[in-house]
């Protein structure tokens, strides 16, 4: 089975909105960032992208950008998350995605970083800073693997822009930014973004995952009228950093999180 | 694949979907603008009553009777209104965000100059701007940072990271995302995402433009060698890009910083750094086997940068252009003997310039012709300069301190 498939199955299962959750590997120590994904998984998310830490996450807002920096003066190298990644998709039961800006992959070596998913059973790749020319060849080069590419549009995006950008991709699910901006904040969700996430769906046939400033339940329950999946990262990040700097174990805290807003 | 977004293997337009529809707008208004002879005809009247081009082409003779071998000649980009270069670009992009209907403009800063520019054309032109610094560029560059607020403008320090130009930059990038519609970003630099590289590079050949008329007008020829300084590379682009295609070579210097080690220098072209995709577009960059980038050291805010605009990389890699160092040290020396011998202070960036030609000069002929582009003024310095320069600096700055507790 590919990962696309292993993908799909998991939005074919059950009913309901699914649930991504988001964790920066090696944040806030790598043997933390692991236990906190196996824990997220038996909490109830439905598919986990892990993070690779990097320098310059511009993509991203405060308390993500911090995880990155602390998880790098940590120690935490791209094979290290790969590899975690990997121990993950072999023991957690749901799909396991990587998510890395650009120079991290291609640093590792784009053909390398793909066949490494393969190899590993890990499902699909993020990619923030990678636009739809696919002038690395890193799209293609992901549906050969049978790995998941995942697109990325946002509310801007004309009809046309949203094919293109989603056309060449073979995952089973986009990304749907539901703001301008970074990671971190809250997002007000209107019916604007009700019919952007029910056009993106249309235009594409894929299924829809909605992130960006998603942090509470009612939220979900919003998103649930249109998006298949919400994306939930700053809201865990942040409450592993408060129990991290009390001296607690994050992962019980993440996983009543994660049951109370399913 | 686009071949117009590249130099060579260089360059490109990595960037967030949420940035694409306002690099369509950009690139479209870009190339408007600059085949709209009303808008050129606009950003010349300027230069020259607002910025005050053309700026001199000097011939430095005390320099060159002092160091033997090579005349020299300055081309004075410090004389340029705010005091660098960096008003050429900020000009053109200043008119081009006016043009597209953009209310607010807000830049990244290191030395500041850049943020200054900015913040005056945005003065003069009635926008709104903003400007983001890294905080230990703040404190490096505290005059400059006081020029941009008397501007009007919004200086936003950057905590995170190095605290320096690289961080600014993203600073600025993760700001524009949130505000796209009424928000130009006016990269300060010939760097980023394309077009940046070639939009500020058209907005800075007047330099090299100028300094071809000028130096035929004065010797009827073109001159041997042309030094310019390197952080993202706009000045020395700028300087350049009439040269190209002529006989005469290209010296582009960057930041030893105190020692070849890792984190203590801004050296990207001399082997330390190496291929990677940051902030856009793709380059040599310092950065670890990670990808992540590395930190770096310059006695000069704005030399102090992780990458380099595309086109002097691929510039590099052809060979067109060579590439050399000078250490902090070196710096300081030339930027004082050119104060010594011209009454000429210039800016610590443009003092790595003139290091390389003093280095040159005295190994060459007589009948030779260095250019070097001082590319700004060397006033924003005076914090770091006079505690090298002058023993009594720290008791007139507890001085200067007790008089306005004095005096309140
Ligand atoms: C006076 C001066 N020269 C040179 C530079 C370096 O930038 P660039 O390489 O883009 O000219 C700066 C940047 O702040 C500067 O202020």
């Amino acid at each position: 089975m590919t990962g696309i498939d292993r993908i799909r199955n998991s939005f074919e299962n059950r009913g309901g909105i699914k649930l991504m959750t988001h964790v920066v590997g090696g944040y806030p120590s790598p043997g933390i960032s692991e236990r906190l994904v196996a824990a997220m998984a038996s909490a109830g998310a439905d598919l986990v992208e892990i993070q690779i830490p990097y320098s310059d996450p511009t993509a991203d807002g405060p308390s993500i950008m911090n995880a990155n920096a602390k998880a790098r003066i940590a120690g935490t190298t791209t094979d290290m998350v790969i590899d975690m990644a990997g121990r993950l998709a072999s023991s957690a039961n749901i799909p396991i995605l990587l998510m890395s800006y650009i120079n991290p992959v291609y640093r590792y070596g784009i053909e390398r970083f793909v066949a490494r998913t393969l190899e590993l059973g890990i499902s699909g790749i993020i990619v923030p800073d990678y636009p739809a020319d696919d002038e690395l060849g890193l799209t293609e080069k992901c549906n050969r693997a049978g790995t998941a590419f995942v697109p990325l549009v946002t509310g801007g995006s004309t009809e046309e822009r949203i094919s293109e950008v989603c056309g060449a991709s073979d995952s089973p699910f986009i990304y749907a930014v539901m703001r301008a901006g970074v990671t971190g904040r809250k997002t007000e969700l209107t019916d604007e973004h009700i019919q952007f996430l029910e056009m993106a769906h249309r235009i594409t046939g894929k299924y829809v995952a909605a992130g960006f400033g998603i942090r509470e339940r009612v939220q979900v329950e919003t998103l649930s009228r249109s998006a298949h999946c919400a994306v939930i990262g700053s809201a865990v990040t942040d409450i592993i950093e408060k129990e991290y700097s009390e001296g607690k174990d994050p992962t019980e805290a993440v996983a009543r999180f994660i049951r109370a807003i399913r | 694949m686009n071949e117009d977004k590249y130099f060579g293997k260089h360059g490109g337009r990595f960037i967030p979907e949420v940035l694409h529809n306002a690099f369509v707008q950009l690139d479209y208004s870009y190339r408007k603008c600059v085949a709209d002879e009303n808008f050129m005809r606009e950003f010349d009247l300027l230069c020259k009553d607002y910025i005050g081009r053309p700026t001199p082409l000097y011939h430095a003779r005390n320099l060159g009777d002092h160091l033997g071998g090579a005349r020299i000649y300055l081309k004075m980009e410090c004389l340029a209104h705010t005091g660098a270069h960096k008003i050429n670009n900020a000009l053109g992009q200043g008119l081009l965000a006016r043009s597209m209907g953009k209310r607010r403009v807000i830049a990244e800063t290191g030395a500041g100059q850049h943020g200054i520019a900015t913040a005056a054309v945005a003065a003069m032109l009635g926008l709104e701007c903003e400007i983001f610094m890294g905080e230990t560029d703040m404190a490096r560059q505290h005059p400059n940072v006081l020029g941009m607020q008397l501007y009007g403008a919004k200086v936003t320090p950057v905590y995170e990271g190095s605290k320096t130009l690289t961080d600014a930059v993203n600073a600025a990038l993760r700001n524009w995302t949130e505000r796209i519609e009424y928000t130009h970003y006016i990269l300060g630099s010939a760097l980023g995402p394309h077009p940046y590289p070639e939009m500020v590079r058209t907005f800075q050949s007047v330099i090299g433009r100028e300094v071809k008329r000028q130096f035929m007008e004065k010797e009827g020829r073109l001159p041997d060698m042309m030094i310019a300084c390197v952080g993202g590379g706009s000045n020395s682009i700028g300087f350049f890009n009439e040269f190209l295609e002529d006989n005469v070579k290209l010296v582009g210097v960057e930041a030893g910083g105190h020692s070849s080690r890792p984190g203590e220098h801004a050296v990207r072209l001399n082997g330390s750094g190496s291929e990677g995709i940051v902030q856009g577009y793709k380059s040599y960059f310092l950065q670890d086997d990670q990808g992540s980038l590395l930190t770096t050291h310059s006695i000069s805010a704005g030399l102090d940068y992780a990458g380099v605009g595309p086109q002097l990389a691929h510039l590099h890699d052809t060979g067109r252009v060579e590439f050399v160092y000078a250490r902090d040290s070196e710096v300081l020396d030339a930027l004082r003997l050119t104060a010594r011998m011209e009454g000429i202070l210039p800016a610590l960036e443009s003092s790595h310039a003139l290091a390389e030609a003093f280095k040159r000069a005295p190994r060459m002929q007589k009948d030779q012709v260095i250019i070097v582009n001082v590319s700004g003024r060397g006033d924003k310095d005076i914090f770091i300069t006079s505690p090298h320069f002058d023993p009594g600096w720290k008791n007139f700055l507890q001085s200067e301190i007790s008089r306005m507790e004095g005096t309140k």
